[in-house]
């Protein structure tokens, strides 16, 4: 209830954003003289770039699943060990915004891998804790989504280095998923120690649901080069739905018979981008202004 | 600039009524596969059978490693309706070789099994907490194998009575009183059927395919060893003859033999194995008149050669979402337990399904859940060595995408 609340009170904020902004600039249309026209025009603008960089994933479990069921009690025992923003994918993809005096509307549709990982243990042992035997899974997923995020920018500043700050939402469609799981383990139980296992890759698009969807915030740094505009940003998005397929969580014989059973995940993303953005619009070929 | 508002305002709602995502939350999980775990290593379960309780939860009769004894002793654990572990009962062992099925009566679930010390066959009853207790003792010895009647009512069971030599079939009421009984004798000659029968209870030897029923009225069935050799005996059980006449489906020893059987009113399904080789017939006429004598091997089948040798299979006429369909069920070569699903008036092949992959996975038995999925109770061993038991739940929607 509370998750919903804050969505729509996001989404009236957003519209009443554009609705002030589109209203703001009609209005001033009207009554603007031809003379002012031209600066007027100089205010706005539409820019078109390509931007790229590092994504950095982790997840953030919500109600915990195991295909182990403990006949001790010992529930907590079975729960995954998380890594952090663990592992580097990349991302790419285009730009388009719409700048009004400080403030821009940007749509950034980029494509993007995301990555992350956990571990599982679990051990098992004779009464006197020298027979021994544990296996160790480490589990790494890589999702590819088509991300369409959409933010509000504001310059904070107006100089030739200008920060700016970002937020806004996004709506990713999973493209691919694969699963790489690498077990390990200790075997004291047949006189031996540690051995591994080969690893298991296996494809993983049913065990994520199609859409992801959240929202994202940032800031970074324009540099105008020519006609050219070069900004470097630094964003992070809070995933707000749960990315795992409930449906299909125990679906797919080889992990859950290596006894993989996802949680409900939540997607945490850090990107460093870095892009350039050309301007669309010129009052004429000599009076050309990219700021 | 109003263009722009109109879109951005239907990206806004497309983000927050993406379907997938809705229907994400809403959807109730109908899939599970439960390993049920314990850290000690010496720890060791078979499961035999599972059936589902009121509360929707799940009961597994199994059976566990007794110190005293050579047979399993009794364990019975509980899980909730997503499969997890509620509670177990390890009963006393006293209590020993439980009788595979777990037998619904109405909202009482039944099973059989054995005195330690006399020997003699007990009927117990679970209630929905997995608490076990004594129903009767019945005086018969070595019980083998129990189902349902038609009436729903009383209970078919199958025992050996190791004094006289005989197999015995009798009806025998949900109090544990006897009410009809009929008795054959296995026969003596080169083969030892009391050692194999033996050797098939305390899991030392070959598990044999013993089962028994009531066909329709008075005519009961039975496969067990009946003059040397392990067959599918059919017979009246309110017949007065001291010997009463059979109809014979004869096998080889423990060698040739029918491995599973339903009665489809107008016909049967069976699966038998010879010498190693598996075959399914999910429609064949057998004759069961008194007198009438026939040999399992001269029955043409499906040749099933991916299970394991002289396989284990239980074989069921189910009632799935799309109707009834006959459900075999067996353990492949490679480790993984294999359904097979049949249309019961032609016996024709709808599809299959395998369960289970990276650790060995043996089936115990299976049974319909209220929302029409197929609950599956097996063993299986982690790493390859801990042998742990474990459920499958195959939802409705699976079940129609194999059929």
């Amino acid at each position: 209830m509370k998750r919903i609340l804050v969505y729509h009170i996001f989404t009236v904020f957003i519209l009443f954003l554009l609705v002030s902004f589109s209203a703001n600039a009609q209005g001033n249309r009207r009554r603007t003289p031809t003379s002012r026209r031209n600066a007027e025009f100089l205010e706005k603008q539409w820019w078109i770039g390509v931007r790229g960089g590092l994504s950095y994933s982790k997840v953030k479990p919500g109600d915990r699943y195991s295909v182990f069921s403990s006949t001790e009690g010992q529930i907590s025992s079975l729960d995954k060990k998380y890594n952090g923003f663990k592992g580097a994918g990349a991302c790419a993809g285009l730009e388009v915004t719409f700048t009004y005096k400080t403030i821009s509307l940007s749509f950034q549709p980029n494509y993007r891998r995301q990555r992350f990982s956990y571990s599982n243990r679990y051990e098992w042992k004779d009464t006197s804790d020298v027979v021994t035997f544990d296996l160790n899974y480490k589990q790494d997923h890589q999702l590819d989504y088509i991300e369409l995020p959409l933010l509000i920018k504001y310059d904070i500043l107006k100089n030739a280095i200008k920060p700016y700050v970002q937020a806004g939402f996004y709506y990713g469609i999973l493209s691919t998923a694969n699963k790489k799981v690498e077990i390990s383990g200790t075997d004291k139980a047949s006189g031996g120690t540690n051995f591994t296992q080969p690893d298991i890759l296996v494809g993983a698009k049913d065990l994520f649901i199609k859409s992801s969807i959240g929202f994202m915030a940032g800031a970074g740094v324009s540099y105008d080069v020519g006609n050219i505009k070069v900004l470097l940003d630094v964003n992070y998005r809070l995933g707000a739905n749960n990315i795992t397929n409930r449906k299909n969580r125990y679906t797919n014989n080889t992990l859950s018979g290596a006894g993989d059973a996802l949680d409900d995940l939540k997607l945490r993303n850090i990107s460093i981008n870095l892009g350039c953005l050309l301007p669309m619009r010129y009052v004429n070929a000599n009076n050309f202004r990219s700021r | 600039m109003n263009r722009i508002t109109v879109f951005l305002g239907a990206l806004i709602i497309f983000f927050f009524t993406s379907c997938d995502v809705k229907k994400n939350k809403d959807v109730k999980p109908e899939t599970f596969l439960k390993i049920y775990d314990h850290s000690d290593i010496t720890s060791e379960y078979s499961p035999y059978d599972i059936q589902q309780t009121a509360d929707e939860g799940f009961l597994i009769l199994g059976g566990r490693k007794v110190a005293e004894s050579p047979f399993k002793g009794v364990y019975v654990m509980k899980t909730d309706k997503d499969g997890n572990f509620v509670s177990e009962q390890n009963v006393s062992s006293d209590y020993v070789n439980p009788v595979n099925q777990l037998i619904k009566v109405g909202n009482q679930i039944f099973f059989f099994c054995m005195d330690r010390l006399s020997l003699e066959a007990k009927l117990m009853k679970v209630d929905d907490a997995g608490i076990t207790i004594e129903v009767a003792g019945l005086g018969l010895l070595y019980p083998l194998y129990a189902s349902l009647n038609g009436d729903n009512n009383s209970l078919t069971l199958l025992s050996y009575n190791r004094d006289d030599k005989q197999t015995v079939v009798s009806r025998i009421s949900t109090n544990g009183a006897i009410l009809n009984q009929k008795s054959f004798d296995i026969g003596f000659g080169d083969f030892d059927a009391e050692q194999a029968i033996i050797e098939h209870l305390s899991g030392q030897g070959k598990h044999l395919p013993f089962f028994c029923g009531q066909l329709n009225g008075n005519m009961y069935y039975f496969n067990a060893f009946y003059r040397y050799t392990l067959s599918l005996v059919f017979f009246d059980m309110l017949s007065t003859d001291k010997n009463p006449r059979v109809g014979l489906v004869q096998g080889y020893q423990d060698e040739r033999v029918i491995s599973s059987l339903v009665f489809k009113g107008n016909g049967f399904a069976i699966s038998r194995f010879a010498y190693g080789e598996n075959f399914f017939i999910p429609n064949v006429t057998l004759n069961y008149a008194p007198n009438a004598v026939s040999s399992s091997s001269d029955i043409p089948g499906n040749k099933m050669f991916e299970l394991q040798p002289d396989a284990n299979v239980v074989l069921k006429n189910c009632a799935l979402n799309n109707g009834n369909a006959l459900v075999y069920g067996s353990d492949t070569k490679s480790g993984q337990i294999a359904l097979y699903f049949y249309d019961v008036n032609s016996g024709m092949l709808l599809g299959n399904k395998y369960l289970g992959s990276m650790n060995p996975y043996k089936l115990a038995g299976y049974t319909v859940a209220n929302d029409k999925s197929l609950v599956v109770a097996g063993t299986t061993w982690i790493a390859g060595r801990f042998p742990r038991i474990c459920i499958f739940k195959v939802s409705k929607e699976e079940l129609e995408e194999a059929m």
